[in-house]
């Protein structure tokens, strides 16, 4: 196809890379977005690589906007939100998830706990949390696992009551591009309800 | 009669294994059931007990068979199987216990407390009463099973080969716990492989050849010469003594 | 009527299962003082801690009791039917052939709809294998016949329990695996208890009954026979009170192994060798095993991710060499 330009991961093997530079090909490593802010960034970044900076800069600094309008609705008393997904992980400091949670006016009770990036969290520590909002991840299948079994618990259902689970779909933790406000605003709803349930 | 046979047979697929027995076993009687090997002996017995189904009739004390429960069944006779395999540890005592339990006793109550000692000391058991019954000599684990037997207090017991495997000492001994138990009125169905034996013992020889009951009486009219001659295929020499026959087998034919 | 000769067994066994059982309960992922428990236990407010213990920490503790038990008197019960000590639910293939009947109900979504298809697939799976066992080894209880068997079914089953799992569109389902191979019994709850209770008491009291016929069986099953035992009845007590028990379990814990080998075998000198009294403090005494390697379990942290099944097969295995050795006169 003989491309100008790649873009490549910064985990993309750097075999492919060097030999496709070797090749006089122009290839721009991304790499993976895990802060709010360096979505912005690398959209920039990219702009000015492809030569589209206006297009880019808009949709960066509309983004900023959104985020800021986020931040600036953020309660004071921030609900406890907890992330947990199949088998009992849990994401804390360090994953996009956190950031959308904390952006959206919730505290995130993996931070609370200390825990880092992506890391197992036993169903009792997070019931001791009493959280207050369950953040849920895609299910994979129709068809049923034990690894999401965990997220039927009677304990979590005694704490959640009926209302307290939101799903974040994984498209919105894996890959930080602007559409992630969405989940930030479906997010930050959780956080309102939770906010003036708690007045 | 304690047990009666009536045209009894039994089939093994197209195999006819015993046909048309007719056999009485009344009060008191040692009845001995001889045979070649494969006459027919072990299955007569099973058949009698109801461990393999069979045609024709067979009553205990003019009950048919198939109208008695296997609960039922424990109080009308008692059997001893040739295999003489016990699985577990178990002590002679409570070897003893599970033929009282059988009949829905248990040895904890005075009166088959009683009939346990009675059974220790009329087998010689005593000496090896706690002991274990994987532990005990041959002759002592005869005994013990014996008494299980005893213990299920019926009227009849059946044995399959119970000398089996015993020296001679220990065969004139069961003997006499034998001909002791007749004297109470206990019957007995025993097979067994020696003609001597037999003959002092029983009060009665039922002798099979390839699944027909060929003689049924007295030991001296069903161990003739031409009997032994044509069941087994062998020649006896039979010398009378004051204590009954003793036969041995001579020569092949 | 003179006093219970076991007593003495089955009431120091059973305190020993309440200690256990009550330490169980002490301990879990989160640190709480016994203080904080027994406040959290009768408040009448539900309270973060007061759900860790009645949803998390209560339901662990009696599944391990049951379990235990389950496992301790059906090796019992098998051992006295085979008249063999290594006789086991695990050894001999139920345990996971009851696994694939859970397997295949939970994995194809028929437990959403039909939470009891759950241990009923269970049961058949387990009842499959108990049935086929006396076929292949033949009824006359050879160390060397029903292991080769129970080692044939178990193969066979994992083999389709791993097929089943393959197969599941749910990638996370291929994993699990080991949760069904090792057992544990992590996070399961009240509602699991509930769905397994029937079939739970229905085996169990299968299973009680069948002491007087395994103790007339030590002497043969010809001989048994003639002692007044039915013995279609007494296989079928033995046989369907394991599937629904054992299968019950499974359904929830995964298979946990050699807890129904040691148990009996350490308990039957001190009930006189006897099949019938074996069964109460096999019960008993395979609730105190379990528990106790759940305890271990919890001790080693939840990072450590240590399946229960590992523990007991670490204990197990030796034990059920040590058992062949010893039996190897009658093996030749």
């Amino acid at each position: 196809m003989n491309p100008d330009l790649v873009i490549a991961g910064t985990y993309t093997n750097q075999t492919t890379v060097q030999m496709l530079r070797g090749l006089g090909i122009t290839v721009v490593q991304v790499p993976p977005v895990r802060t709010i802010p360096d979505i912005a960034r690398e959209l920039r970044r990219l702009g000015k690589v492809l030569g589209q900076e206006q297009k880019t800069e808009a949709l960066a600094s509309r983004f900023e906007t959104t985020v800021q309008r986020f931040v600036e609705a953020q309660p004071d008393e921030k609900a406890r939100a907890g992330v947990y997904y199949a088998n009992g992980y849990t994401a804390g400091d360090g994953s996009l998830v956190n950031e959308l949670i904390t952006t959206a006016g919730l505290q995130n009770i993996a931070n609370n706990l200390g825990l880092k990036g992506t890391s197992k969290l036993p169903l009792e520590l997070l019931i001791l949390e009493d959280p207050q909002l369950l953040v849920e991840g895609t299910q994979f299948s129709d068809k049923p696992a034990l690894a999401f079994e965990l997220l039927a618990h009677p304990a979590l259902k005694r704490t959640l009551g009926n209302s307290g689970r939101v799903l974040v779909e994984d498209k919105y933790t894996i890959c930080g591009l602007p559409f992630v406000a969405e989940a930030i605003e479906k997010l930050a709803n959780q956080s309102k309800r939770l906010g003036a349930r708690a007045e | 009669m304690l047990l009666q046979l009536k045209d009894l047979s039994v089939n093994y697929g197209p195999k006819n294994i015993l046909s048309s027995i007719n056999l009485e076993i009344g009060k008191g009687e040692i009845v001995g059931l001889i045979g070649p090997n494969g006459s027919g002996k072990s299955t007569l017995m099973k058949a009698m007990v109801g461990l393999i189904p069979s045609n024709g009739e067979i009553s205990y004390d003019d009950r048919p068979l198939k109208n008695i429960s296997a609960r039922q069944l424990s109080k009308h006779v008692a059997y001893m199987a040739q295999e003489r395999d016990v699985a577990w540890d178990l002590s002679v005592e409570r070897i003893l216990a599970l033929g009282c339990e059988a009949i829905g006793g248990s040895v904890r109550t005075p009166k088959h407390k009683a009939e346990l000692e009675d059974v220790v000391s009329s087998l010689g058991l005593e000496p090896i009463r706690k002991e274990s019954i994987l532990q005990v000599s041959g002759g002592e684990k005869a005994r013990a099973l014996l008494g299980r037997a005893l213990m299920q207090k019926t009227p009849l017991i059946i044995a399959d080969e119970p000398t089996a495997g015993l020296d001679p000492e220990h065969q004139l001994e069961l003997q006499e716990i034998f001909q002791k138990l007749q004297q109470q009125g206990t019957s007995m169905l025993v097979s067994l492989h020696d003609w001597t034996y037999a003959a002092r013992l029983c009060t009665r020889l039922a002798m099979l050849k390839e699944g027909r009951l060929v003689a049924y009486g007295l030991p001296e009219e069903v161990l003739t010469q031409e009997r032994v001659q044509d069941v087994y295929r062998v020649k006896a020499h039979i010398l009378e003594t004051e204590q009954g026959p003793v036969i041995t087998p001579t020569t092949r034919l | 009527m003179t006093k219970h000769p076991d007593a003495p067994l089955i009431v120091i066994l059973s305190l020993i299962a309440i200690a256990l059982f009550l330490t169980s309960l002490m301990i879990g992922a989160a640190d709480l003082s016994i203080a904080q428990l027994i406040e959290a236990a009768f408040a009448s407010e539900k309270t973060p801690v007061s759900i860790v213990f009645w949803e998390i920490r209560v339901p662990r503790a009696l599944l391990g009791v049951i379990t235990g038990a389950t496992l301790g008197l059906s090796g019992a019960v098998l051992q006295g039917l085979l008249r063999n000590p290594l006789a086991e639910p695990g050894l001999i293939g139920v345990s996971s052939s009851a696994s694939l009947g859970a397997v295949i109900a939970i994995y194809t979504g028929l437990t959403i709809t039909m939470p009891y298809a759950l241990p009923a697939f269970a049961l058949l799976g387990a009842a499959i294998a108990a049935v086929l066992l006396p076929m292949l080894a033949g009824g006359r209880g050879q160390t060397l016949t029903l292991i080769l068997a129970g080692v044939a079914i178990s193969s066979i089953a994992t083999a389709l329990t791993s097929l089943a799992l393959n197969l599941s569109p749910n990638p996370f389902a291929a994993m699990e695996i080991v949760f069904w191979m090792l057992g544990s019994l992590n996070d399961r709850s009240m509602q699991h208890l509930y769905i397994i209770a029937p079939f739970i008491v229905v085996g169990w009291a299968l299973l009680l009954i069948t002491g007087k016929g395994l103790n007339a069986l030590s002497l043969g099953e010809e001989t048994a026979h003639t002692m007044g035992v039915s013995l279609p009845r007494l296989r079928f007590c033995a046989i369907v009170g394991t599937a629904a028990s054992v299968g019950a379990v499974t359904a929830v814990t995964g298979t946990i192994g050699f807890i129904g080998l040691i148990v009996p075998h350490l308990l039957r000198k001190m009930v006189g060798g006897e099949p019938q009294r074996l069964l109460i403090p096999s019960a008993i005494a395979g609730a105190c095993l379990l528990t106790l390697a759940d305890i271990t379990v919890k001790l080693f942290g939840p990072q450590s991710n240590l399946k229960l099944g590992v523990l007991t097969a670490i204990v197990g295995a030796p034990f059920f060499l040590w058992l062949i050795i010893k039996q190897r006169r009658a093996l030749i």
